[in-house]
């Protein structure tokens, strides 16, 4: 017999009740998930560690704010995006007027250790050039390509969390996919 | 099929979204055109390596961070600011809670405003007073004319005709006015 495993609306509903247990589950499900979708934004791990910890934390204060009109994980993502997004353009902002961040390039393209010991360190060529036309995205094909291709999100879901119509989100993976190829292309 | 429609159907091929009709033209393109082979190829490349990027994990300190930033919360370390937007009257929504209110406040003034509840109408008592006397003394109720305070009306001339005669430009005299033309 297949086990009943609790969907992600359940526990909200549960943490909505008082029930703090549901809420270490939901922190559980998704921390390593919003980790890898923050990270690719802001490459930086430990900001997107702490931008997880506010997300979850918005969670925490505003738990009331959920309504199962939509998935649980389309409003985490939502909560997520909208605080990496904020949290670009900062940086963006400090790198245009701070001297001492000239050597924040240094770093930006890194991969980063994984935290499970067994993992190997990933640093092909072809890997690193990927990263860093990734990063040269505008923000709203990168923002596509990260959900759809490396966090594996519908269109459906995708369109939810972004805000804008079916169509528009496969127009812009599209143009955000050929525009990778072409900067990969470049790079070789 | 030109190369500015492959390149536009590329995610939907690789979707499997294409009608067959579609399909069939895509794949004879892309056996012609070497050029958009080629970025299909480099465009499938690199969908794999996306998908085989390296899984960040959390800290091992991840959760007693969060859980600090819980009960710095808990424990009311937050900015004013911060407990205003979080702050839930009746259990709604700070927006709609603030929206009610100010509804309730709009509508409150505006009923004031529109029916003066809080001014009596004013009554002249003196002068109802007087007017009730002389009608009372009058024969034809009809023939009260406006009185200033303290004033009584001459009916000499109301005397002289006979009820549900007068003629209404007769004029009337006030004893305490002069007459007027």
């Amino acid at each position: 017999m297949a086990e009943y495993r609790v969907t992600d609306e359940e526990l909200i509903a549960r943490f909505q009740d008082g029930d703090v247990r549901a809420y270490n589950e939901i922190v559980r499900r998704y921390k390593d998930k919003l980790l890898n979708f923050v990270y690719r934004f802001l490459n930086d791990i430990d900001k997107a560690e702490d931008l997880v910890q506010d997300t979850f934390l918005k969670v925490y204060t505003h738990k009331y704010s959920y309504q199962e009109i939509a998935k649980f994980s389309t409003w985490l993502y939502t909560i997520a995006g909208n605080l990496a997004r904020t949290e670009l353009r900062k940086l963006k902002r400090r790198k245009t007027f701070s001297i001492s961040d000239l050597s924040y390039d240094d770093h930006e393209y890194e991969i980063p250790m994984v935290h499970d010991p067994g993992d190997h360190v990933e640093s092909s060529h072809f890997t690193r050039n990927l990263q860093k036309a990734m990063n040269e995205l505008p923000p709203d094909f990168k923002t596509m390509i990260i959900l759809r291709d490396i966090q594996e999100l519908s269109y459906e879901d995708i369109s939810r969390i972004v805000g804008v119509p079916i169509g528009t989100v496969k127009s812009r993976i599209n143009r955000g996919r050929l525009k990778l190829q072409v900067m990969l292309r470049k790079n070789k | 099929m030109k190369c500015y429609d492959f390149e536009a159907q590329i995610s939907a091929y690789i979707d499997g979204e294409l009608k067959p009709t579609q399909r069939k033209d895509f794949t004879l393109h892309r056996q012609d055109c070497p050029e958009c082979a080629g970025k299909l190829d480099d465009i499938v490349q690199m969908l794999q390596t996306l998908h085989e990027l390296p899984v960040v994990q959390t800290s091992e300190d991840f959760m007693n961070r969060l859980q600090k930033k819980i009960d710095d919360h808990n424990s009311g370390k937050t900015s004013i600011w911060q407990r205003i937007i979080q702050f839930r009257p009746f259990g709604l929504d700070p927006i709609p809670a603030f929206g009610f209110a100010a509804a309730i406040v709009l509508m409150t003034i505006s009923t004031f405003m529109i029916f003066d509840l809080d001014r009596p109408p004013q009554v002249d008592f003196d002068r109802l007073t007087a007017r009730q006397a002389m009608l009372n003394e009058a024969s034809d109720p009809l023939a009260s004319p406006p009185l200033t305070a303290g004033a009584t009306l001459d009916t000499t001339a109301l005397d002289s005709v006979a009820p549900g005669t007068r003629p209404y430009d007769a004029p009337i005299h006030l004893v305490n006015q002069p007459s007027s033309p």
